[in-house]
């Protein structure tokens, strides 16, 4: 979900630098690309006749550029714990928090990292990991998610620091999930 | 002499028992274009006025960016408020006081006098040359002209002028997607035809990419690319970081570390480069050797922790790696194949304690083979060690302009760490 509405959400604002509304919707739909975050003026290439709301400048001097707004999976809409999660898988790795993160400049390719890493054996948390990363490109890893966690589990987070544009400018924007499984990604050490 | 009447109105009106103030006049041009047009302008100067106050070890900043004086006193009257309400910071350090600054020039006249329409000639000629290949440009034509001050209650006051120009260039053909960009403080060493020239050569590669698959092997590091990974080096080479147990540099000081081909300096000597005349902790710059033949000789201090070492506070302020003689020709028959790296993207800290980093290639990267180059490859992504792999060194190239604060060389590295490929 695109959601400028979002309540305490970093990139929550009553209406953007075009004067556009914030705004909530479907970015990616039942897993189809529904609709890009726009502002006045790329939503008419695009061939929209309205705006998203995302036009955003860091500080007053920046010019208002189509800025990320705040995006988060949705949660699962059936019960699911994050136990029932692990004991539903086999074999893997349970990652917490964000650690290392690096994207190529069509951000597609990436690696991250975590903050803490459990392996899962015969859905039960096995022992600890050290220096866990993960790398896959992002139709892959988004094509391969199978299960969420529901409402009760959904944190959000956030960037503030978020660069981009010519000339360069920082924004904030707020992340947010419930605990999610991807299957089949490459998970392995730094070497 | 705005700036002297603000100063001389803080210094009216701070009563605070210590204060720095920083005073930042940024005269820019900045023409962005995109598919071959113009997209922007923005021009104009902007000034930023910085004031910390301390009452005891309470400290309060707040900015303005007016120089009115009714924008001043409220500047003074919200620094002290901040003040006031904050904990006592116990590793506060009393203001600096008047002191001898070395004499630099961060100015270039070319800079300065370049006018916006030769910076639109520019871009024009840039689209002109992408429209004749049948291509589309974005990028950026800049020129920066910054006036900055610092002074403090007990007696620090320092000025620097410096000027900067930066052309950026994307060009997009195909599926094809290259950028070359020249920054550097002195207009006059642009050269739009052979920046342009390279880039076209760089698209012509890529038009035959052929896929790589990650491996260690050797790399030629061209400058801009060699001088993105050490600055994440060197923002590792923190001292109090470092003795406190939180970086490979730990009870390193001294010892040969590095390999011993590599030296790593920030110098005033080099005009090339920008070399500030003092801190932002307002002491003098001074030379500092960080590196000399392999050997850790020194790590960024601040001044509260040199107090407590006993030693002198030191910023890396720019970047000097001395080069040598190795032509990029010569390194490549030095090792039996390899890849010629541009540029890195996205370099970010993936173990703080080992030191290593992580990163892509970006913007080009070429296959050579018996001394020659044989194609251009895929992207890939590395995971490295910087100080380790300065131990691999083989070759050092002629010292080139990375930015405007970075004078390094073309390097050859043998087994150098790539984990995965990009899918362009």
């Amino acid at each position: 979900m695109g959601d400028n509405t979002l309540a305490e959400g970093l990139a929550t604002m009553g209406f953007d630098d075009d004067g556009v509304p914030g705004q909530k919707w479907h970015i990616i739909k039942d897993g189809i690309l529904n609709e890009y975050g726009s502002t006045r003026d790329t939503a008419m290439e695009i061939g929209l006749n309205y705006s998203r709301g995302c036009n955003r400048a860091t500080y007053y001097y920046d010019q208002p550029i189509n800025r990320i707004p705040n995006l988060y999976l949705l949660p699962g809409t059936k019960p699911l714990t994050p136990s029932e999660l692990i004991a539903d898988t086999e074999d893997g790795v349970y990652i917490q928090g964000r650690g290392s993160f690096s994207i190529d400049q069509h951000r597609i390719n990436f690696q991250f990292g975590g903050d803490f890493f459990w392996e899962i054996k015969n859905g039960k948390l096995f022992r600890p990991l050290k220096k866990v990363l993960y790398k896959s490109c992002n139709p892959e890893f988004w094509n391969s998610c199978d299960a969420i966690c529901d409402e009760r589990f959904f944190r959000p987070f956030g960037v503030i620091n978020c660069g981009k544009g010519q000339p360069s400018q920082s924004a904030r924007m707020t992340h947010g999930s419930a605990p999610a499984r991807f299957r089949n990604i490459r998970v392995g050490g730094s070497q | 002499m705005k700036t002297e009447k603000i100063i001389k109105f803080i210094r009216e009106h701070c009563s605070a028992d210590d204060y720095v103030c920083s005073i930042s006049n940024i005269d820019s041009h900045e023409t962005r274009f995109a598919q071959n047009g113009i997209t922007q302008h923005i021009a104009g100067p902007k000034i930023s006025i910085d004031l910390t106050v301390t009452f005891g070890k309470k400290s309060g900043t707040a900015s303005v960016n007016q120089a009115d004086d009714a924008t001043l006193m409220q500047l003074i009257s919200t620094a002290e408020d901040i003040a006031k309400l904050a904990p006592e910071d116990p590793e506060f350090m009393p203001s600096t006081g008047s002191c001898k600054l070395p004499q630099v020039q961060n100015c270039s006249q070319a800079t300065l006098d370049l006018k916006p329409q030769e910076m639109v000639k520019i871009v024009q000629t840039s689209i002109d040359q992408a429209r004749a290949m049948d291509a589309t440009v974005s990028g950026m034509c800049e020129k920066h002209i910054s006036d900055f001050c610092l002074f403090t209650k007990h007696g620090f006051i320092g000025s620097d002028r410096n000027s900067s120009f930066g052309h950026s260039m994307t060009l997009k053909k195909g599926e094809v997607e290259t950028k070359v960009s020249y920054a550097a403080k002195d207009f006059s060493g642009f050269d739009l035809k052979k920046d342009f020239a390279r880039l076209a050569a760089q698209a012509e590669s890529l038009a035959d990419m052929h896929s790589f698959d990650p491996q260690k092997i050797a790399v030629i590091l061209r400058p801009a690319a060699l001088q993105e990974l050490l600055w994440y080096m060197f923002w590792m080479m923190n001292r109090r970081q470092s003795d406190e147990g939180f970086t490979p540099f730990t009870d390193q000081l001294g010892k040969s570390f590095f390999g011993e081909k590599f030296s790593l300096y920030s110098t005033l000597q080099k005009p090339q480069i920008i070399s500030p005349p003092f801190t932002m902790d307002g002491l003098p710059t001074e030379e500092c050797v960080w590196v000399e033949n392999g050997v850790l000789k020194n790590m960024p201090t601040d001044r509260y922790w040199a107090s407590k070492q006993n030693t002198k506070a030191c910023t890396p302020y720019n970047m000097y790696i001395p080069g040598g003689d190795a032509s990029e020709d010569e390194m490549m028959k030095m090792v039996p194949r390899g890849l010629i790296i541009n540029r890195f993207w996205y370099i970010r800290p993936v173990d703080m304690k080992r030191g290593e980093l992580t990163g892509m290639t970006r913007d080009g990267v070429l296959y050579f083979e018996n001394g020659k180059v044989k194609n251009a490859v895929n992207n890939l992504r590395f995971n490295e060690i910087p100080h380790e792999m300065t131990r691999r060194i083989l070759a050092l190239g002629a010292e080139e302009l990375a930015s405007p604060y970075g004078l390094v060389p073309t390097i050859l590295i043998d087994g150098f760490n790539f984990v995965d490929k990009t899918n362009f």
